[in-house]
């Protein structure tokens, strides 16, 4: 997991970052197969003395109505897409999908259950587990088996992550475990929604793992209590991680056999959807400097390596020049064979693994939020990425980046409305990938250029 | 074609009609140049271009350059549609969702054509593009065999078409068998449609050439058609029910 290491670091660092990297994928590891502990379902946890509570108690160190806001469905605007997964199984695209696999059903189909619901073998199933609570509490924080009694017993959350309960506070570590599902584990196909899903109607996967913690919705508050306990939160810093690290997936998805093309048909999911899917008639190529490729070609989804390029031109230069030649030798690859992408993707990876350790000690400035907004928007400006995938991970990290600075207080409640503004319109352009046009997003990011505080 | 080209249709004995010919059938014409069927040039038509179609599969300077093959090949729809219609389910080539099928308009003509004249080559020519198709799930070598007998089989069919002499009821016959591909339950996909279109309005063209239609009938036939024509306007919004709806129109207007 942790993969090869550039020579380029100081001996120092090379430590350090193996540390770190193995320390966490061994957590994440423990943690996500979770040996064999009981996941004791989600009843384990909505108690209303508990976390499904309407009121915390007093001196409560959390909010205590986590349970709530992920079950309920009175608010329709606000639904818990987690609490949502399973019963969206049984619902008719749910079944058009199945049908089209083959499948009796998408409720008892591995393949779908696997991330569409809190998964783990019967055995591994408490009294009161249910498989239709969908991606409930355990799928996230961990088998309960392991720490809800020391979790009960107020030792404190140090304590609790010593007991098993997953480091979801660590960007590096949520990262790992939203991915999971949220791109999949390309070397298990019960676990990666291929193209052969895709076209049985599975429907296409945007990922940001900032915007995608807020938007679940958040059933928690980043206030004093939580910064004691969990330490700071930098929604740039957790927008930054989780672009490396879905590259680095990108490239391991690159790199496993099971991808590699099967006569003339590569893993078209790796691609980028609207490189093919987009109406005939547009005349829509342009040249683009970040991929050096020819009108016609079929390009990789690069939208994360384009935004990651921007995170490194700020915080680590030497190596976003790293990761442009990488990209464009990659992006050239697809034009030789599968060997050279493969060579590529390789070092593609490396220069993630590098970043992510970056990444994740850096402390994201005012100045380097108000940079790598300008950053995002100059790549828009000029033409560069502004084919769907780009617009769609411009907009959600401008998003995160706006959140940054509302919760630095870099924002005046003038400046945070005008920018919230701007942010909506963003969100309009990219509302439907079959409607879209880069004129209009570029123009948004534009409107929303100006609201950057000077 | 990603530079802009527009999208290639081609069916010849419509493309030939609507240039607009500069040429009438009269009786002057087949003194000096033969007797004109237009069902036997669609149906012609239809084989060589069949014939061509896998003489670029075999063509040296199609081979795949990297990891895509040349993508011109296969199907346009198959990639070019929107993923949130569900529209790829359903495919009849036998490959799995999500596969991109070459162009098979043209086959799926020249079976329903071959069933009509010649059933055996109609079934060894349905095998056999089946087996095209897989065949890119395994490696161009596969695809270059598969193609080579694919355009033996089609260049077999062309010499029996070309002299063949199509009767009304053989265009009864051709008409019947195109709508039921269309009335199936499967759906025709955007390429499928369009061959289908133009193949009915050459075979109504027959038709009407024949004398065999009356005032009323044609006049009925030609509004069906036009409803057909306008089903499949464009292929970015092309949906296979509307389609469907305007076959059976069509349908109804053929006389028993």
């Amino acid at each position: 997991m942790s993969g090869e290491v550039s020579a380029r670091l100081p001996e120092v660092l090379v430590a350090a970052f193996l540390t770190l990297m193995l320390a966490v994928a061994a957590r994440a590891d423990s943690q996500t197969q979770d040996s064999d502990s009981k996941h004791l379902g989600v009843k384990s946890c909505s108690g209303d003395n508990c976390h499904g509570a309407i009121k915390a108690a007093e001196h409560s160190a959390v909010q205590q109505n986590e349970y709530l806001i992920w079950s309920q469905e009175t608010d329709k605007h606000k639904l818990d897409k987690h609490h949502r997964a399973y019963a969206v199984l049984g619902g008719e695209r749910g079944i058009r999908i199945a049908r089209n696999l083959g499948l009796p059903d998408a409720v008892t189909a591995e393949i779908c259950l696997n991330c569409h619901a809190d998964n783990v073998p019967e055995a591994r199933r408490g009294p009161r587990f249910e498989i239709s609570d969908g991606v409930g509490c355990e799928a996230c924080h961990g088998a309960a088996e392991k720490w809800l009694g020391v979790h009960l017993s107020g030792a404190g959350h140090k304590a609790n992550l010593d007991a098993g309960l997953y480091p979801t506070e660590n960007p590096v570590a949520r990262a790992e475990k939203c991915l999971s599902c949220h791109f999949g584990d390309p070397t298990d196909e019960k676990r990666f929604v291929n193209h052969r899903l895709m076209g049985a109607g599975h429907p296409r996967m945007g990922f940001e793992l900032d915007t995608y913690t807020a938007a679940e919705p958040a059933h928690y508050t980043v206030n004093q209590k939580y910064v004691e306990r969990k330490g700071p939160v930098n929604d740039v810093q957790v927008w930054a991680v989780g672009q490396a690290i879905t590259l680095v997936r990108r490239m391991d998805a690159l790199l496993e056999p099971k991808n590699a093309p099967k006569g003339l048909q590569p893993e078209l999911v790796l691609f980028d959807c609207e490189a093919c899917h987009h109406a005939v008639n547009q005349i829509r190529w342009r040249p683009r400097k970040s991929t050096g490729l020819g009108p016609g070609s079929v390009k990789l989804n690069d939208a994360n390596a384009v935004m990651l390029r921007v995170v490194a031109n700020r915080v680590a230069p030497t190596a976003a020049k790293i990761l442009q030649e990488h990209m464009l030798a990659l992006h050239h690859a697809t034009t030789e064979n599968w060997a050279a992408v493969v060579h590529e993707a390789t070092q593609m990876r490396r220069a993630a693994m590098e970043l992510v350790h970056s990444l994740s000690s850096h402390d994201f400035t005012r100045d380097d939020m108000k940079a790598l907004a300008e950053g995002i928007v100059a790549i828009g400006v000029s033409g560069d990425d502004t084919d769907y995938s780009g617009a769609e991970q411009a907009t959600m990290a401008l998003g995160s980046i706006a959140s940054a600075m509302r919760m630095s207080g870099y924002l005046s409640t003038e400046q945070t409305k005008v920018m919230n503004e701007a942010l909506t319109e963003l969100d309009k352009s990219i509302t439907d990938n079959a409607t879209y046009q880069p004129a209009t997003f570029v123009k948004a990011l534009k409107d929303f250029q100006k609201t950057i505080p000077q | 074609m990603g530079a802009g080209h527009p999208r290639m249709g081609f069916e010849l004995d419509t493309y030939t009609a609507v240039e607009p010919k500069h040429f009438v059938v009269d009786q002057r014409y087949i003194e000096r140049k033969g007797p004109v069927n237009d069902v036997r040039v669609w149906a012609v038509g239809q084989a060589i271009d069949l014939t061509k179609r896998m003489g670029a599969l075999l063509e040296p300077k199609r081979a795949p350059k990297g990891v895509f093959p040349e993508l011109v090949l296969f199907d346009c729809q198959s990639c070019h549609h929107p993923y949130n219609s569900l529209s790829g389910e359903g495919y009849t080539t036998g490959l799995v969702p999500g596969s991109v099928k070459l162009y098979d308009a043209n086959v799926i003509m020249l079976r329903v054509i071959a069933a009509r004249l010649a059933p055996a080559a109609a079934r060894a020519l349905s095998s056999q593009m089946l087996a095209l198709q897989r065949a890119s799930n395994e490696s161009w070598a596969a695809v270059q065999t598969a193609a080579y007998e694919v355009r033996r089989q089609a260049n077999a069919l062309l010499s029996t078409l070309s002299s063949h002499d199509f009767t009304r009821d053989d265009m009864k016959a051709l008409a019947d068998g195109i709508i039921a591909l269309g009335l199936n339950g499967e759906g025709m996909h955007y390429s499928e449609a369009e061959q289908a279109t133009m193949a009915l309005a050459s075979i109504l063209s027959a038709v009407k050439s024949s004398g065999d239609l009356s005032g009323d009938q044609l006049t009925a036939m030609t509004k069906a058609m036009n409803g057909l024509y306008g089903s499949f306007a464009a292929d970015e919004t092309y949906r296979h029910d509307p389609f469907v709806k305007a076959l059976r129109e069509f349908r109804r207007t053929v006389p028993r």
